[in-house]
């Protein structure tokens, strides 16, 4: 069992990205914001202290701004790296780098459970309201609740170097 | 600034300093043990801090009586406005980014080849699916010549050259690499599976071209049949059955036999001049045979496609006029005769053109 402040140290950059999209969202949805930590040695790693607002799509993007964030990151920086060292077998220490600051990025793509207990409290409630971002927003905040859990076996560098590899995999074979 | 009053020790300060419990204000000593108590007693507990809305909750400014604008509960002053609303990177965290993406872009630039060799790759196992076998060998040995140590780049090409007819190529290609020597999986069987069955093809081929030039039509063919069938992927085999068949059915005069094998070498090999004058040929056999204008003019078409076909190479353009001679001859004279016996007396006794 690896400690996860490790864990943070050895993928730092995923971890200031991820409030940096936090911090991204709040300034698009003019959010205040009272406080910032982009990376600490402790638990939480980051943090962003930001208004509570009662708009669901404000909430919904503020919360799941690194997920998408970093996932796309994730696949650029990959993207880079994935044709020399998966693809043609060739060893290039910048393709190597990339690899690192992808993989990094993307293993920080989760919200926190908090987050993903935020937004499917406020989807309920506006999920009445008829509010079609809340229905269609439950199942991913599920899916994201489990998988936070599955961070224990390693869910978040499986989910990273999922998009990491099958993302420009998909791209090339589109491409081509 | 407002102020406060604890209903428990009645203690007095700043609004903010106190703690609403159940809807009655305390100081937080006595709101501490109100907590306990209620909690001991299971009761319903509402507790919260109280905010001053005449006090910043960002930076603490005292604004007196003045109401200050929330930003959710907090309050805060004008002065603290862009600080919490505008709330900006920080120098290092643009820096960082913006050294990320320098890097990204020359990593772009620098891997711009391994993206063409990927792309390239990509295309070129598309193309091996979709059977274009040829294409498909030029679009690898462009990824090879950048990743010559892609073990699988370097077997997808070998697999691409053998089915598109280049086999020394192919064995060239991998008995360069690592000694011949690959990792044992599923590419690499299917890659030595293509070399044994090429070998055994090649083989028969060349015992069909041997039985041919002994004048035995009949026996090359069944050896061509055999190496067809050895390697079906290679439609040189195909083709070259049907000139055998057309050859054999001109020997017995059977001249539609010989023009349905012909069309059928054409058929399957429309960029080949000699398959293009065979069928002139066939035409020119049916041509004297009937009488029939209309063969006539469709050898001559055949004759000036297979030239067409020949323009590009120097040898192709020889045998190719060398051929249309001796159609010209069988149609103007009216006389079949094979190459051998043209050459015997026609050509010995043919006057060198001025």
């Amino acid at each position: 069992m690896i400690p996860g402040f490790v864990i943070s140290i050895a993928t730092f950059p995923g971890v200031i990205i991820h409030e940096a999209a936090h911090l991204l969202f709040c300034r698009i949805f003019k959010l205040a914001v009272f406080e910032v930590c982009f990376f600490r040695v402790g638990n939480p790693a980051g943090y962003v202290i930001h208004e509570r607002t009662d708009s669901f799509a404000a909430s919904f993007f503020v919360s799941m701004g690194p997920f998408m964030v970093n996932s796309l990151l994730c696949v650029v920086f990959c993207a880079t790296a994935f044709l020399p060292v998966w693809e043609l077998n060739i060893s290039d220490p910048l393709a190597f780098f990339f690899y690192w600051l992808g993989l990094s990025i993307g293993m920080h793509a989760f919200p926190s459970t908090e987050d993903l207990k935020h937004i499917w409290q406020l989807a309920r409630v506006k999920l009445s309201g008829g509010n079609i971002l809340a229905a269609a927003s439950m199942p991913l905040v599920a899916v994201l609740y489990v998988l936070n859990f599955a961070r224990v076996v390693w869910a978040d560098l499986v989910y990273g170097i999922a998009i990491g590899v099958l993302g420009p995999l998909a791209l090339l074979k589109a491409l081509a | 600034m407002r102020s406060g009053k604890c209903v428990q020790c009645g203690k007095e300060g700043s609004l903010s300093s106190f703690y609403e419990v159940n809807q009655r204000i305390y100081c937080e000593p006595c709101a501490n043990s109100e907590v306990e108590r209620l909690r001991s007693m299971q009761a319903p507990i509402s507790a919260s801090s109280l905010i001053d809305g005449t006090v910043c909750g960002v930076c603490g400014a005292d604004w007196g009586k003045k109401e200050l604008p929330r930003a959710g509960a907090v309050p805060y002053c004008s002065t603290c406005h862009d600080k919490i609303y505008r709330r900006g990177f920080p120098g290092w965290l643009k820096a960082g980014l913006a050294f990320a993406l320098v890097l990204l872009g020359f990593s772009l630039v620098h891997g711009a080849k391994y993206f063409q060799a990927g792309l390239a790759k990509a295309r070129g196992e598309k193309l091996i699916r979709q059977k274009q076998y040829a294409a498909a060998a030029h679009e690898l040995q462009k990824v090879v010549a950048v990743a010559p140590g892609c073990e699988e780049c370097i077997l997808l090409t070998a697999k691409a050259e053998l089915l598109a007819g280049e086999p020394q190529q192919a064995y060239r290609r991998v008995s360069s690499y690592n000694g011949g020597k690959f990792k044992d999986n599923e590419l690499s069987k299917e890659v030595d599976g293509l070399f044994e069955r090429v070998g055994k093809a090649l083989e028969l081929s060349k015992k069909s071209s041997q039985a041919y030039e002994q004048k035995n039509p009949e026996e090359a063919l069944r050896l061509m049949k055999e190496a067809q069938k050895t390697f079906p992927e290679w439609p040189d085999f195909q083709v070259n059955v049907a000139i055998l068949k057309a050859g054999i059915a001109f020997d017995r005069k059977d001249y539609d036999g010989f023009l349905a094998a012909s069309e059928e070498g054409y058929r399957l090999a429309p960029h080949q001049p000699s398959a293009a004058a065979q069928v002139a040929s066939a035409l020119a056999c049916k041509y004297v045979a009937t009488g029939d204008e209309s063969y006539r003019q469709r050898a001559e078409q055949m004759l000036a496609k297979a030239q067409t076909l020949a323009h590009a190479s120097v040898e192709d353009r020889t045998r190719i006029d060398e051929y249309a001679e001796r159609i010209h001859y069988r149609m103007d004279a009216k006389v079949i005769i094979d190459k051998e016996q043209y050459d015997r007396t026609v050509r010995r006794t043919a006057q060198p053109r001025s």
